[in-house]
């Protein structure tokens, strides 16, 4: 699955032209493959595509969806919408990241795990709420997300 | 082979009409994004089984949402006599009542029964008799919810689509036709910039190049605005049918979709609509046999907020970082790949069939005379009822938070923020005299924006969401011009100060400052930037001046860490334990049987209030200490995930320089200008 090699990013990118607004899809498509963007990819995006590898990388790191290393197992997307922030959004932001002793954006190895912000796709009903690995978790308090935060750290 | 109308019509007529009256019960759970949060899947998932299992004549199915939101998971039973009730909200308890009632064996109405949607039953009150819809006049933009499978493009025919094109290719109505009847309609652009959209048309169809791009945004990145989601993922047809009016009004032969890749339900239902709207010749080569030919396609976001700008938008699809630059040439002279080009909102597009298909003074039975037509408005924050309405122009703010049960919690109503974080943040004293109408609030300051409108209670603290909103208008600023990325730094190092308690007399006059160096930036996200800085200085000047002068916040749910403190009202109480063992940061300790809370590292989370109300109690007098020297934790750009590969430099260096010159440069324009 994770087998970076050449032949397997130009089988998933067969229908990818130059000047055909195909970049960000390229990216989406490898990045849903292998979950992230490694050096590798960006070269053989840039060659497909006909840009040059600092503009695939420029474009690429303007986005806050890519990511350049492996992902974490759990991310932990925290809505900073509004609907959330008046349900003490941020206590529950502050609380998770002081019992993984992290920055919000921050991956750590163990237990390998990010907290990183997400924004409003409007079920502002849920409020306040987080995605773990894009699955809702709503309704929280800041008690509810440490628990949360707690047996993630413990399973590992 | 291309089919014409009629024969679509026909094979669509046959279709809708077996769904719509079906053979067996048919139960359709409302599938889109809020109800999968709020768990549908697994009930979905549970019911199937039991169906399977005990073998009954049921069928299951699929429709978006009604906009009830907060009664979701919502479920639709529609019976064999074409009539069809909504259910919610749905547990999984609830499926074996939901069985019998599709069955029929239920002798008295449900307790999770919300209304009729279609014909009578029971004596079951309909829909439109729903308090939370008592605003709503007439459900034109949302007609279709909760009457097609959404994912059907037969549904979307049998219920008058596509008319609209067909009508245009019979009647031979040329662009200028179609464009004063868009004109005549008062339709203006829904973006929020409420430009008219039959006039925007005009550009794009006098220029004279081969390929002509017509762009649909729907990049709806205002947090608290999902009304662009409810069409996409509910309506997918009318938006791509606005399109090909739109594309046969101004001469375009391509489209795009711009859609945000957080909807990635609306990114499935859009692609799989356009995908068999080519198959059936609706788009593609020679539309509906006639000679007029539109290509659309999907471009999928990837998280920047500034790509909501047209011309952010447009640089996002031809392949480069979405950074808006400035105006002109304007897009109708060169957009996408250089060539004349019209963006227009998911909203305006969707209102376009209604129109050519009834006729302008139909659209403008509703409205105010500035604005005409019915709007979607997504309504969230302090309320007990969060959800869409489709709302005509006019209509009261205080009416809309009365059908959403008022201000949940009982507290009193303290300010409307709509529209997102760069269009405003008005009082409950100037808010609960507006009507949902532009003009009324550029009035106060302010925008009504894309339609989200969140309202706030008075446990919110003012500093804390101006710090929030400029973090969030700072992190997504493209970085083009200095004004808005290093406005709204300077903007954001000020407030974190404030809420740090360390906030200084000077520091409204250089808000003012930055406020007014804003506008000289060159896209509208770096000049409306200090929109909600502006209206908080100047319609809550109280509140401001107690958090910066007298270091004291009203807001209960306020964690500013420099304005509040937490102290033990009773060293009794059995819930301390507890308290103590859930604090993140280990600051609540017990030394010779007495408890203590170390406020210096003490993050106020709440945790230990939350579960020892009686025994913590967080206050606000104006004697927390200042906070020590301010520690970035947050928003650094320099994390893992976007480490360059070949950079050498120890990220963290980079973020403690970044961030310690900010700082430093701060106070030296301070000490300048004062």
């Amino acid at each position: 699955m994770n087998n970076y090699d050449k032949n397997n990013i130009l089988n998933l990118l067969d229908s990818v032209s130059p000047d055909n607004a195909d970049l960000l899809e390229t990216l989406h498509i490898i990045q849903e493959h292998f979950g992230y963007l490694s050096k590798e990819a960006l070269e053989i995006v840039s060659e497909l595509l006909s840009l040059s590898v600092a503009h695939v990388y420029g474009t690429a790191t303007y986005y806050a969806d890519f990511r350049f290393v492996p992902p974490p197992e759990t991310i932990i997307g925290w809505c900073s919408g509004p609907a959330c922030l008046l349900k003490n959004g941020v206590g529950i932001r502050d609380a998770m990241l002081a019992v993984f002793g992290t920055e919000l954006g921050e991956q750590l190895d163990n237990p390998s795990v990010e907290v990183c912000m997400a924004q409003c796709n409007g079920t502002c009903e849920q409020a306040p709420q987080i995605w773990v690995n894009n699955k809702v978790v709503g309704k929280l308090t800041a008690a509810k997300a440490i628990e949360l935060a707690r047996s993630i750290k413990e399973d590992i | 082979m291309q089919q014409d109308y009629y024969t679509l019509r026909a094979q669509a007529d046959i279709e809708y009409s077996i769904w719509s009256q079906p053979e067996k019960p048919r139960i359709d759970f409302a599938y889109d994004t809020s109800s999968i949060a709020s768990g549908t899947e697994e009930i979905m998932n549970k019911l199937n089984e039991k169906l399977i299992n005990e073998n009954h004549q049921i069928e299951t199915g699929v429709v978006a949402g009604y906009g009830l939101q907060y009664l979701n998971p919502l479920v639709q039973i529609t019976f064999t006599d074409g009539t069809t009730v909504l259910y919610g909200p749905v547990t999984s308890d609830n499926i074996d009542d939901l069985i019998n009632e599709a069955l029929g064996n239920n002798r008295n109405p449900l307790d999770i029964t919300i209304g009729m949607l279609h014909g009578n039953r029971n004596d079951i009150p309909t829909i439109d008799k729903h308090s939370f819809l008592q605003l709503e006049e007439e459900r034109r933009l949302t007609r279709n919810l909760g009457f097609i499978d959404p994912d059907l493009i037969n549904h979307y025919i049998a219920r008058d689509g596509y008319l609209a094109v067909n009508s245009i290719f019979e009647k031979k109505l040329t662009d200028e036709e179609i464009r004063k009847e868009i004109s005549d309609s008062g339709l203006a652009g829904r973006g929020g910039a409420f430009f008219p959209t039959g006039v925007k048309w005009g550009f794009l169809s006098s220029a004279s190049t081969e390929d002509k791009y017509l762009v649909c945004n729907a990049d709806e990145g205002d947090p608290g605005s999902w009304v662009n989601r409810i069409l996409m993922e509910g309506d997918p047809h009318s938006i791509i049918e606005g399109m090909i009016i739109g594309a046969l009004g101004t001469f375009a032969n391509k489209g795009y979709i711009y859609i945000r890749s957080e909807y990635p339900l609306a990114i499935s239902r859009m692609q799989k609509a356009i995908d068999d709207a080519y198959s059936l010749g609706i788009l593609g080569q020679n539309i509906l046999r006639s000679n007029f030919s539109f290509d659309l396609r999907i471009i999928k976001g990837a998280g920047a907020y500034v790509c909501g700008e047209e011309t952010g938008l447009i640089a996002s699809i031809q392949d480069s970082r979405g950074m808006p630059r400035i105006k002109p040439p304007f897009p109708a002279n060169s957009g996408v790949f250089f060539n004349p080009t019209n963006v227009n909102n998911v909203e305006s597009f969707a209102s376009i069939p209604m129109i050519m298909r009834n006729g302008s003074n139909w659209y403008k039975e509703y409205g105010v005379e500035s604005i005409s037509g019915t709007k979607l408005f997504s309504i969230s924050g302090d309320v007990k009822k969060a959800g869409i309405m489709e709302l005509p122009w006019g209509v009261k703010i205080t009416d809309v938070l009365e059908t959403c049960g008022g201000i949940s919690n009982n507290k009193p109503f303290k300010a409307l923020q709509a529209g997102g974080p760069l269009a405003g943040y008005l009082p409950s004293s100037i808010a609960g005299t507006l009507e949902l109408e532009p003009n009324q609030f550029k009035e106060h300051g302010a925008l009504v924006g894309s339609g989200g409108l969140v309202f706030i209670s008075d446990s919110a603290c003012s500093i804390q969401l101006n710090l929030l909103f400029s973090q969030f208008v700072e992190d997504e600023s493209c970085g083009r011009c200095t004004t808005c990325h290093g406005g709204n730094q300077r903007m954001t190092e000020i407030f974190r100060r404030i809420s740090r308690g360390n906030g200084r007399i000077e520091d409204k006059a250089n808000l003012d400052i930055i406020g007014n160096t804003l506008l000289y930036s060159n896209c509208v996200h770096g000049q409306a930037s200090p929109t909600i800085m502006k209206n908080t200085v100047s319609h809550f000047a109280d509140d401001y001046e107690d958090c910066v002068i007298n270091k004291k916040c009203s807001g209960d749910v306020c964690s500013c860490p420099g304005l509040t403190k937490l102290i033990i009202v009773d060293q009794f109480d059995k819930k301390l334990d507890e308290a103590m063992n859930i604090c993140p940061t280990g600051m609540i300790k017990k030394i010779n049987g007495k408890y203590t809370i170390n406020m210096k590292d003490c993050i106020r989370c709440g945790a230990c209030i939350e579960l020892a109300p009686e025994a913590i109690k967080k206050v606000s007098d104006g004697t927390t200490q200042e906070m020590p020297e301010f520690i970035p934790r947050i928003f650094s750009e320099n994390h893992k995930s976007l480490t360059p590969h070949s950079v050498l430099i120890e990220p963290s260096s980079i973020t403690t320089n970044v961030l310690v010159r900010g700082e430093k440069s701060l106070s030296g324009m301070e000490n300048m200008t004062i």
